[in-house]
C-alpha cells in the first residue's frame, strides 16, 4: 500500500487542525478577523427580523445527507445553522421548523432546536414535531418539504445541507409563496439548479462559511481563516505540481 | 458544557475512526482486534441510522396524523400518506411472512409507484428550470448570470449531438479537440469547487472531533 | 473742560486725569470711575423689567428735567418726564410715590460728592446688588437742603456720561428733586438756603461737568466749583483758613444747633459762609439759615408740592430713623458702596446717608447716644411720609431701614441698630441670588469704604459720640403735604379720571375703557435662526431624511400575478409532452436531426475494452446506486453495460447502497436478460441486495463482503452459490462497476472502495449530472472507464455493435428534439426576460432621476 496518500492526508489534517486552533486562539496583536460581505446572510439577518415581527415562521431544511454518511459536513454545517437560526428568532410567536431528508439528521434537528430553545430559556416551547424527516429519499422529501412551504405560514426559507437539483422545486415553491429564500448546498448539480431558481443562493463552499458569519464563536471564524490559507496552500500545490508535472518530474 | 459524556464519546469514536479507517496504514489497521472494532462501530452506526430513520419516520408518521386531525383545515394529503404508508407496511409485513418473492414485490411498489412519481417530479423540475432560465435576468445581473446562461445553451446543444452536423464542413479532428475542450471547461471549474468543499468539510469534521460543534447534544 | 482737578485733600490742582494727588498722594478719584462708563453704555440699552414697570407706573414727576438732559434720557423717561412736566407740583406726589417705589425721601435724593463720580454702575445688577448696601451706610441726611444739593449733585453726571441708562436714573434722581436748571427758574430763592452745601457735597474729586452745568446755571463762570473734603479729618484738621472760601462761608452762615446734644447738622455748613462765596451762594447761605418760621415767602408756595422744601417730611425721616450707631452708618462719603451706586440711588441714599455728607458737618457735633430718644421737635406722628398705612410692607420697612430723612441729626442718631440692612424694596423684584449676595457685598463695601476712607472713617469713627441732631423747625416744614395725606394725592390721581362722556360722566375712578382697549403690545418677535455646528446639522439632515422616508408614500409595486407563471408553465409543458409524443409515436420511423456522433469518450471507450476484456464467467460486482426518479437516464446505459456483461458470460453480483437499487437492478436485468437469451440469470447473477448503512458500510463490504452483506433476496447462503463462488475478497472481483446518478456515492466508492480493490478495475456508469464530478478520478486513473448519461449509453451501444439492441438509440430522436425545444425555450425566454430587465432597468433609472 502507498503510504503517500496517507501520509498527505494525515499531514493536511494535522495543519488543517493546528491553524484552526491557532486562530481561534484571542490575540490582541493579530488584527482582527473582517469576514467578506455576503450580501444573501446580510439580507437573511433581515429576513428573520421581519420573520420574528410579522409572526409567521423560519423553515430550515438541513439537507437528506446522513449524519453517518460522506455528505455529513453540510449536514453538521445545516445542523449548526438551524440552531442559530433558532436562537435568533426564539422571541418569534411561532417556533422555526425543520425539515430533513434523513433519519438520523432529523432526530439531530430536533437535538438542535431543544437546545436552542434550552440556551434561550424558552424551552416550553419547544416543539418536537416541528423538527420532522419528510422523506427518506431525495424526492420524497422535497415531495414532504413543498407541503410546509405551502401551507405553514413561513416567510423565510433557509435551505442548507445536501441537496440535489429537485431542490429547484422547493425555491419555485418558496418564490410563489413571496417568501425569501437562501441556499447553500454542498452539491454542485443543485448549485446549479438553484442559481437559476433561488432568490439567494450560495455559491461553492461558501456553505462552510455559514457559522462564521452566524455565530461569534473564535473556533469558526479560525477555522474559516484556516480554510483560507489552506486554500491557498493547494493553489500553490497545483501550480507547482503542473510546473513541474510540465518539466517531467512527479512526486507522487 | 452541555453533555460532556456524549461529547467525550463522539470525539473518541470519531479520532478512532479516522485512525483506524483511513490514516493509519493497512498494516495497522488489518490486525484482527483493529478489524473487530472497526466492524463494531460501523455496526452500531448502522443501527443507530436504522433506529434512527425508524424514530424518524414514526415522526414523520405523528405529524401527518396531527395534520389530518386538526380541526381547521385539515390535510387531505397526509391522509392519503398515512393510507399508503400503512399499505405498505402491511403488505411488507404480509409477503415477508408468506415468503413471497422479495424483488417481486419490491418491484412492485418502487417500479409502479415510486419510478413514476419521482420521473414525474423530475419533468416538473425540467420545466421549472426551462422557466427559471425565462427569469435568469430578471433575477440576476452581470456577467455571471450571462455566462451561466451561455454555457446552459451551450451544453444543451453539446448534450443533444447536434455539433455532430458540424463534423462534415469542419477540418478533421476539429470538433473532437472542440468538444473535449468544452468537457474540460466544467471539470475545471468542479474540481475547485470539489477542492473548496473538501477543505471545508474536513474543517467541519474537525470541529467535531474538537468538540466545537456538538449537534448531538440536544 | 476743567484740566485740572483740585485735590480734596490738600486742594492743590492735579492734572484732569489723575486720580492720585501728586502732592499729598492722596486719592482723588476712584479708580473705578474711568471704568465704568464703557460699561454703563453696554448696558444701558437693556433696561429691566422692572423699570419699565416703574416706567409706566410712575406717577408725575415732580419737576421738570433740564432741556440738556432731558435731550439725552431715553423715550420712556421722555414720557415720564412729559408726563410729570404735565403736573403741577402740588397736585402729584411724585417724590413719594417714585421714593415709594425707591424709597428715597425727596429731600434725601442728593447724593455725598465723592459719590456722583464714583457711583457709576458697571452694569443695572451692580446697583441692584449695591442697592443692599444703602442701608448699611444708611444715616440721617440732611434735610431738603441737602438733597436739594444731591439733586444738583447727581444732575450734572449725566452731562458726562453718554450712557443711557446712567442718564435716566440720574434724570430719575432729577426726577424726583428740583433740578439745577430749573432752581433758577423755579425760584432760585426757594433754593438758595439750600444750595450752598451742594458745591461742598458734591464734588469731592474736583470739577465735573454738572457742576459745570450748575455753574452755569448758578455760579459765576470764573469760580472753579473745586469742592472742599468733605471728610471729617479734612474738615477737622482745616481751619476757616482751608476751606474754601465758599464752604468758609457756608460753614459761617450755618447757624448753630439748637440742641447742644443733638447738633443740627445743618447748623455746621451754614457756618462756612464766607464773602468769596458768589453772591448766588451767599444768597443760600442766608436763605438756609431760617427756621420752619422764618421760610421764606417763595418757598411756601413750594413747600406745599416740594418734598425738599416741606419740613414736615424731611422731619418725619428724622424722627422715625433710629440712631445710626452702625460703623456703616459712619462711612464717609467715599465709601465704594455708595461709590459704586448709580445716581438716582444715590440720591436714594442720600436721605440714608447722611453721614456722608452730613458727617463733615457733624464733626464738631458730639456723638449721639444710642438711645436717645427723638428730638422733641420732631413728634413721631408727623413722621409718617413714607411710612402710611396704605404703603406696603416692604415699602414700610423700607422706609423704616432705608428711607432715613435728610435730616441734620447726627448721622449716629440715626443708625439702625436693632434693623439690619435691608433691601426690601427690591425684594420683590431681586432674585434670591442678588439678596443673598447682597449683604457680604454691602459689608465688605462697608469695610473698604472704610480702608478707602481711612482718614474720615476714622474721623468718623472718633466721632461716634456724635448726638442726634435736632430737625430745625423750618425743615420740619418743609415736608411735603402729599406725604403727609397720600389719599389725597390718590385721589386726586382718580379726580383725574373723571369721565367726561356716556351714561358714567361725571363719575370718579372710571376706569380707562379706552386706553386699555387701545394698548396692546407687540407680540415678541423670537428669532427661528438657529446657529447649530455641523454635527448638529447633519444630524438634523439625517433625522429629516429619515422622517422624509417615513412619510413619502411608498410607491406599491403591484404583486405579480401567479397566472401568467402558471400559464407560463403550462404552455411549456404542453408544447414539450406534444412535441415528445409526436416523436415517440413516430419512432418507428426512425425519426432524428441527426445519428449519434461518432466520436467517442476516451473513458467511454477505455469502459468498453475493460468490458470486453473480460474473461469468461469473470465475477463483476456491479453496484446500482441511483434513484427510481433518475432511472430513466440510467437504464439506457445499465443495460448497455449489462448486456455487454451477459455477452461475456461474466458473473454478476449486485450490491446497493440505495434501498431501492436491488428492486431497480432486478428489472434491468430480467431487461439484459430478455435480450440474452443464452445467459442464466439464476445461475450467474445473485443480487445480495441493500447494504444497511449505505455509504459508511462500503470499507466494511470492501474489506469483508461476506460479513458485510451476508444474504440475497433469493439465496440465504449467496456467497456459497455458483455466481459468487471463490469469492472472499473484492479483490476476487474482476471487475467493480458502479451505477450511480449521484457524484457523492461515486466519490465514496473511489475513496473508499477504490483503495481496496488493488489492480481490480473502478468502472462507473454515471448520469449527467454526475459525471463531470467524476470526470477528475477518471483522469487520475482511480476510475478506469465512465459511461456519462444517456448518451453515454448511446454511444456504448453503437461502440458495442449493438445497434439492434440500443434502446438508447430509440429514444434518441425524442432526446434529440426535447434538448433544442429546451434550447429555443431558454434561449428565446432569456432575450425576452433580459430585453424586459433592461427596459425596466431604463426606466427605473429614468424614474429616480426624475
Amino acid at each position: 500500500m502507498n503510504l503517500s496518500p496517507l501520509i498527505l492526508g494525515l499531514t493536511i489534517i494535522v495543519v488543517a487542525a493546528g491553524l484552526m486552533f491557532i486562530f481561534s486562539l484571542p490575540s490582541r496583536s493579530r488584527p482582527r478577523i473582517t469576514l467578506r460581505p455576503l450580501p444573501a446572510l446580510q439580507r437573511l439577518r433581515r429576513a428573520i427580523g421581519l420573520t420574528v415581527e410579522n409572526g409567521t415562521r423560519l423553515h430550515v431544511s438541513i439537507g437528506k445527507a446522513s449524519i453517518v454518511g460522506p455528505n455529513n459536513a453540510s449536514a453538521l454545517i445545516g445542523l449548526s445553522t438551524l440552531e442559530r437560526v433558532s436562537v435568533l428568532s426564539s422571541a418569534a410567536d411561532r417556533s422555526p421548523v425543520a425539515t430533513s431528508g434523513d433519519g438520523s439528521l432529523a432526530i439531530l434537528s430536533q437535538g438542535a432546536m431543544r437546545a436552542a430553545f434550552r440556551s434561550t430559556n424558552n424551552l416550553e416551547q419547544y416543539e418536537p414535531r416541528q423538527a420532522r424527516l419528510t422523506g427518506p429519499t431525495p424526492f420524497s422529501y422535497i415531495a414532504g418539504t413543498l407541503p410546509v412551504i405551502t401551507d405553514e405560514r413561513v416567510s423565510t426559507h433557509i435551505l442548507v445541507g445536501n441537496f440535489g437539483p429537485e431542490a429547484a422545486l422547493l425555491a419555485e415553491a418558496a418564490e410563489s409563496q413571496g417568501a425569501f429564500f437562501l441556499a447553500a448546498t454542498d452539491s454542485i448539480p443543485a448549485q446549479a439548479a438553484l442559481y437559476a431558481t433561488a432568490g439567494e443562493p450560495l455559491i461553492g463552499e461558501e456553505l462552510f462559511a455559514l457559522p462564521a458569519y452566524l455565530q461569534p464563536g473564535g473556533i469558526h471564524q479560525g477555522g474559516l481563516r484556516a480554510q483560507d490559507v489552506l486554500r491557498w496552500i493547494v493553489i500553490a500545490t497545483l501550480v507547482i505540481g503542473g510546473l513541474l508535472a510540465l518539466l517531467g518530474v512527479v512526486i507522487l | 458544557m452541555r453533555n460532556p459524556f456524549a461529547t467525550a464519546v463522539a470525539i473518541a469514536v470519531g479520532l478512532l475512526t479516522l485512525l483506524l479507517g483511513y490514516l493509519l496504514p493497512a498494516a495497522f489497521t488489518n490486525i484482527p482486534v483493529a478489524l473487530e472494532i472497526r466492524s463494531l462501530m460501523i455496526g452500531w452506526a448502522v443501527n443507530l441510522a436504522a433506529i434512527a430513520a425508524l424514530v424518524a419516520i414514526l415522526s414523520l408518521v405523528s405529524v401527518h396524523i396531527r395534520k389530518v386531525q386538526a380541526k381547521r383545515n385539515a390535510d387531505l394529503y397526509s391522509l392519503l400518506t398515512l393510507l399508503f404508508f400503512i399499505i405498505t407496511v402491511i403488505a411488507g409485513c404480509v409477503a415477508y411472512g408468506l415468503g413471497i418473492y422479495r424483488s417481486e414485490y419490491q418491484q412492485v411498489f418502487v417500479i409502479g409507484f415510486q419510478a413514476p412519481v419521482e420521473a414525474s417530479l423530475m419533468a416538473v423540475l425540467s420545466v421549472t428550470l426551462i422557466l427559471a432560465c425565462f427569469r435568469l435576468f430578471q433575477r440576476r445581473h452581470g456577467m455571471i448570470a450571462i455566462t451561466f446562461l451561455l454555457s446552459t445553451l451551450v451544453f444543451l446543444l453539446f448534450n443533444s449531438g447536434m455539433f455532430s452536423l458540424l463534423e462534415p464542413i469542419l477540418p478533421p479532428g476539429f470538433l473532437g479537440d472542440f468538444l473535449g475542450l468544452l468537457q474540460i471547461l466544467p471539470l475545471a471549474g468542479g474540481r475547485g469547487i470539489l477542492l473548496g468543499i473538501a477543505l471545508g468539510s474536513m474543517l467541519a469534521g474537525l470541529r467535531v472531533l474538537f468538540g466545537a460543534d456538538r449537534p448531538y447534544t440536544g | 473742560m476743567v484740566d485740572n482737578v483740585r485735590c480734596p485733600t490738600c486742594g492743590k490742582l492735579n492734572p484732569a486725569n489723575s486720580t492720585v494727588c501728586q502732592y499729598c498722594h492722596s486719592q482723588i478719584k476712584p479708580a473705578s470711575f474711568s471704568s465704568q462708563p464703557a460699561d454703563s453704555e453696554s448696558d444701558a440699552s437693556a433696561d429691566p423689567d422692572w423699570l419699565s414697570e416703574l416706567r409706566d407706573d410712575s406717577p408725575p414727576a415732580f419737576s421738570p428735567l433740564s432741556s440738556e438732559s432731558s435731550e439725552e434720557i431715553p423715550d420712556w423717561l421722555s414720557r415720564i418726564q412729559n408726563q410729570a412736566s404735565g403736573d403741577t407740583p402740588s397736585q402729584g406726589d411724585p417724590v413719594g410715590d417714585i421714593l415709594g417705589d425707591h424709597p428715597v425721601p425727596p429731600s434725601a435724593a442728593s447724593t455725598p460728592p465723592a459719590q456722583p463720580s464714583s457711583a457709576q454702575p458697571s452694569d443695572e445688577m451692580d446697583w441692584l446688588s449695591r442697592l443692599d448696601d444703602a442701608p448699611l451706610s444708611s444715616e440721617p441726611t440732611g434735610d431738603g437742603q441737602e438733597s436739594l444739593s444731591g439733586s444738583q449733585a447727581d444732575t450734572p453726571p449725566s452731562q458726562d456720561e453718554s450712557s443711557g441708562a446712567d442718564d435716566w436714573m440720574r434724570s430719575l434722581t432729577d426726577w424726583g428733586m428740583p433740578s439745577s436748571s430749573i432752581l433758577p427758574d423755579a425760584g432760585s430763592a426757594s433754593s438758595q438756603g439750600e444750595l450752598p452745601q451742594e458745591p461742598a457735597a458734591l464734588q469731592p474729586n474736583g470739577e465735573m461737568d454738572w457742576l459745570r452745568s450748575f455753574e452755569s446755571n448758578q455760579l459765576p463762570p470764573e469760580e472753579p466749583s473745586t469742592p472742599a473734603p468733605f471728610s471729617a479729618d479734612s474738615l477737622a484738621p482745616m481751619g476757616n483758613d482751608d476751606l474754601p472760601d465758599w464752604l468758609r462761608g457756608m460753614q459761617s452762615a450755618t447757624p448753630a444747633p439748637t440742641d447742644e446734644d443733638q447738633p443740627a447738622p445743618q447748623d455746621i455748613p451754614s457756618s462756612a459762609q464766607t464773602p468769596d462765596l458768589p453772591d448766588w451762594l451767599n444768597d443760600f447761605q442766608g436763605q438756609t439759615q431760617p427756621a420752619a418760621d422764618d421760610l421764606p415767602d417763595w418757598l411756601a408756595p413750594v413747600a406745599g408740592a416740594d418734598a425738599f422744601q416741606t419740613d414736615q417730611p424731611n422731619q418725619t425721616f428724622l424722627e422715625e430713623t433710629p440712631p445710626a450707631e452702625s460703623p456703616a452708618a459712619e462711612v464717609s462719603p467715599f465709601t465704594d458702596a455708595a461709590a459704586d451706586l448709580p445716581n438716582w440711588l444715590q440720591s436714594a441714599n442720600v436721605s440714608s446717608e447722611p453721614s456722608q455728607w452730613a458727617s463733615p458737618f457733624a464733626s464738631d457735633v458730639p456723638p449721639p447716644e444710642s438711645d436717645n430718644p427723638p428730638s422733641e421737635t420732631q413728634p413721631a406722628e408727623s413722621a409718617q411720609p413714607f411710612v402710611s398705612d396704605d404703603l406696603p410692607d416692604w415699602m414700610t420697612d423700607f422706609d423704616q431701614k432705608q428711607a432715613v430723612p435728610a435730616g441734620f441729626s447726627a448721622p449716629s442718631s440715626f443708625a439702625q441698630e436693632d434693623q439690619p440692612p435691608s433691601n426690601q424694596p427690591f425684594d420683590v423684584d431681586l432674585p434670591d441670588w442678588l439678596s443673598e449676595e447682597a449683604e457680604p457685598e454691602s459689608t465688605a463695601q462697608g469695610l473698604t469704604s472704610a480702608d478707602a476712607t481711612q482718614q474720615p472713617a476714622q474721623a468718623l469713627s472718633e466721632e461716634n459720640h456724635l448726638e442726634t441732631a435736632e430737625l430745625p423747625a423750618w425743615v420740619q416744614a418743609m415736608r411735603p403735604i402729599e406725604v403727609v395725606m397720600p389719599d389725597e394725592a390718590d385721589a386726586s390721581i382718580v379726580e383725574a379720571q373723571t369721565e367726561k362722556t356716556g351714561p358714567l360722566a361725571g363719575v370718579r375712578g372710571v376706569l380707562p375703557l379706552e386706553e386699555s382697549a387701545f394698548q396692546y403690545n407687540k407680540p415678541p418677535i423670537y428669532s427661528v435662526k438657529l446657529r447649530l455646528s455641523e454635527k448638529q446639522r447633519s444630524n438634523a439632515s439625517l433625522l429629516e431624511a429619515v422622517l422624509a422616508n417615513e412619510t413619502t408614500p411608498v410607491k406599491l409595486t403591484s404583486s405579480q400575478s401567479h397566472a401568467p407563471r402558471a400559464i407560463q408553465r403550462l404552455i411549456v409543458s404542453i408544447f414539450l409532452l406534444f412535441t415528445l409524443f409526436v416523436v415517440l409515436v413516430s419512432a418507428s420511423s426512425d425519426f432524428k436531426i441527426s445519428v449519434p456522433p461518432q466520436l467517442y469518450p476516451p473513458e467511454l471507450t477505455s469502459f468498453s475494452q475493460q468490458v470486453e476484456n473480460l474473461p469468461a464467467n469473470a465475477p463483476v460486482l456491479v453496484a446500482f446506486d441511483y434513484e427510481p426518479g433518475l432511472s430513466g437516464e440510467m437504464r439506457f446505459a445499465s443495460i448497455m453495460v449489462l448486456d455487454h456483461l451477459m455477452r461475456k458470460q461474466s458473473r454478476i453480483a449486485i450490491i446497493s447502497t440505495i434501498p431501492t437499487g436491488p428492486a431497480l437492478a432486478d428489472q434491468l436485468i430480467r431487461e439484459a436478460a430478455s435480450l440474452n437469451s443464452g445467459y442464466d440469470v439464476t445461475a450467474n447473477v445473485e443480487n445480495l441486495g441493500y447494504l444497511p448503512g449505505g455509504t459508511i458500510s462500503l470499507l466494511e463490504f470492501a474489506n469483508n463482503p461476506k460479513q458485510a452483506a451476508p444474504q440475497s433476496f433469493l439465496n440465504a447462503h449467496p456467497w456459497d452459490g455458483n455466481a459468487l463462488s471463490g469469492i472472499t475478497t473484492i479483490q476476487d472481483f474482476q471487475r467493480v462497476i458502479v451505477l450511480t446518478d449521484q457524484a457523492e456515492v461515486g466519490r465514496a466508492w473511489v475513496e473508499q472502495v477504490q483503495p481496496t480493490l488493488g489492480q481490480v478495475p473502478l468502472l462507473m456508469v454515471a448520469s449527467a449530472q454526475a459525471s463531470p464530478m467524476l470526470q477528475p478520478y477518471v483522469q487520475s486513473h482511480q476510475v478506469q472507464g465512465l459511461i456519462s448519461g444517456q448518451m453515454g449509453g448511446v454511444l456504448y451501444g453503437q461502440i458495442n455493435a449493438r445497434q439492434d439492441h440500443n434502446i438508447g438509440r430509440v429514444y434518441w430522436g425524442a432526446y434529440q428534439i426535447g434538448l433544442l425545444l429546451v434550447f429555443l425555450f431558454v434561449l428565446v425566454g432569456s432575450i425576452f426576460s433580459g430585453v424586459v430587465a433592461i427596459l425596466h432597468r431604463t426606466q427605473k433609472g429614468e424614474t429616480h432621476e426624475s
